[in-house]
């Protein structure tokens, strides 16, 4: 009996960022959706299927938190975690994703992608 | 009989002349004054510090062109008021009876101080208020009394400087670690290859040395990032749960990496029950790492130990090489910016980075309440590196964004 196949929604905007972690996420037997900003993020939050969102908190338009609040207003993500993504180490902004629902934070800079891995695999 | 009207005329005459020759005088000595004076004035008028001169009763008595201009106040409505009343001064947001900090002994601190870390403010007319550098100098004459004349300078412009130059270091840095992102963990897939995919023992080498350089470059980019946020004071932490066996991990696989081909035995020892801790788990991280990296550093051969000791309410880690140490005279100042070993700037460039991981490291502590320091009997004699830090963070949320 296989486990279930996890999907993840990745919402980032920079386009290198996106395709290394696609890569890294499908090499690990994950399923790999994405959205380019935050707009679009919400949208497939809305219309796909996710188990584990990871989500850049500085995004064009919507900005990271504000996708993070209107999908914990609108969507029932009981089951469904959602890690955050920064490289700015604005502490005060990431505390603010924690008050508002986020089950994690990544510093993308830090962590190769064995410890990317890890690191999702902890949350969920 | 010798009463002679001529000689009265004579005597009257010359004394009339006297008199004139006299009045002559004063009225010279009096213009020559009044010009003194006016130079005076005009000097006092045209430097770029404001003046202000008060009584012992904290009353204003000089009031020149440029504390007008800085400050609102016309010179002639203010003579004879408060000090307090036409300037306020405030130390760290709060107010400063200045008639009588000038009196006190020794002089307080913030006065006739090069130190811009004392946020001094006179709060013009208006409401404005002015960040500012003050001198004070009290002038004791016998006839009028103690006179105290203050003299103030606007930093507003080298302000403004100085915060520009720190949000061009921000972005910048920010801006960076993107592309480092993508860099590291290319190169990382690289040098982990497996199986047929294996490159050569040449690849392998030229691939090392690009992770180590390009770790270099984080590194410098993390400080610098780091510098300018604490100077800013915007330095805030963020408090999760985690598992410090969990980081020490990930410390193991980035320090054997990093010494790279150094004869060092790196030795880990680390209670088998898990420690679970309320902190900022990034910069637990960063601590540790820091600490370890500056061993590697500082070590050519022998071994590099990792302790963590888990008290009642804290957590104690040390890390003990037997490196090249420290001595006594330069224990103190190692945890200063830019408070290197090497007081030179090209003997610090060889060993690379940029000097300010102790620095940060301290500043890392003492937000999170803990301890740091440094114990080494001497050059060549190895050193301690060890923190402090609650088990469970209480740090105010800060909300400054």
């Amino acid at each position: 009996m296989t486990e279930k196949i996890k999907t993840i929604l990745i919402v980032e905007d920079e386009k290198d960022i996106l395709e290394l972690y696609t890569t890294i996420l499908t090499g690990a037997g994950y399923n790999v959706i994405f959205a380019i900003d935050g707009e679009e993020g919400l949208i497939k939050a809305k219309t796909e299927e996710w188990d584990i969102m990871l989500l850049d908190i500085m995004l064009p338009r919507i900005d990271g938190l504000g996708v993070l609040q209107a999908i914990k207003e609108n969507l029932d993500t009981s089951n469904k975690k959602i890690i955050l993504l920064t490289n700015l180490g604005r502490e005060s902004l990431i505390t603010k994703g924690f008050e508002q629902g986020a089950d994690a934070y990544l510093m993308k800079s830090e962590l190769n992608p064995d410890q990317l891995l890890k690191e999702i695999k902890k949350v969920g | 009989m010798g009463l002679n009207p001529l000689s009265y005329f004579t005597t009257i005459n010359k004394n009339a002349e006297l008199i004139k020759q006299a009045t002559k005088e004063l009225y010279r000595k009096n213009l020559e004054l009044l010009r003194e004076r006016k130079r005076l004035d005009e000097i006092l008028n045209n430097i770029t510090d404001g003046v202000i001169a008060f009584n012992r009763m904290g009353k204003i008595t000089i009031f020149n062109t440029r504390a007008e201009q800085l400050l609102g106040w016309k010179s002639e409505g203010v003579l004879g008021l408060d000090i307090g009343k036409v300037a306020p001064f405030y130390l760290n947001g709060q107010i400063v009876d200045m008639a009588k900090e000038v009196f006190k002994s020794p002089m307080p601190s913030f006065i006739n101080t090069d130190n811009l870390d004392y946020k001094l403010n006179v709060v013009s007319k208006a409401g404005k208020e002015i960040f500012i550098t003050l001198s004070v100098n009290i002038v004791d004459e016998d006839v009028l009394g103690k006179e105290v004349i203050l003299s103030f300078y606007d930093l507003s412009e080298f302000k403004k400087l100085s915060d520009l130059k720190t949000d061009i270091i921000s972005i910048a840095s920010h801006e960076l670690r993107t592309p480092m992102t993508v860099v590291k963990n290319y190169l990382w897939m690289l040098a982990n290859k497996r199986g047929d995919e294996k490159l050569t023992k040449d690849q392998s080498g030229y691939v090392s040395k690009a992770i180590q350089n390009s770790d270099r470059m984080l590194s410098l980019i993390n400080d610098m990032l780091n510098v300018s946020r604490i100077e800013q004071g915007k330095l805030n932490f963020v408090l999760e749960q985690f598992v410090v066996q969990d980081l020490v991990l990930i410390v193991k696989d980035d320090m054997k990496a990093r010494k790279g081909d150094k004869k060092i035995k790196l030795i880990f020892n680390v209670p088998k029950a898990p420690i679970k801790m309320l902190s900022d788990k990034v910069k637990f991280l960063e601590l540790i790492t820091n600490l370890f990296t500056n061993s590697i550093k500082y070590t050519n051969e022998g071994e590099i130990e990792l302790n963590i000791i888990k008290k009642e309410k804290s957590i104690f880690v040390q890390i003990r090489d037997t490196g090249v140490g420290i001595p006594l005279s330069k224990q103190k100042q190692l945890f200063e910016k830019f408070g290197r070993l090497n007081s030179s700037f090209v003997d610090s460039a060889q060993a690379g980075g940029t000097g300010l991981g102790l620095y940060i490291s301290k500043q890392y502590v003492d937000g999170l309440d803990g301890t740091i320091g440094v114990i080494s009997e001497g050059e060549q004699k190895g050193s301690i590196f060890w923190f402090q830090l609650p088990l469970r963070s209480t740090i105010k949320k800060n909300d400054k964004v």
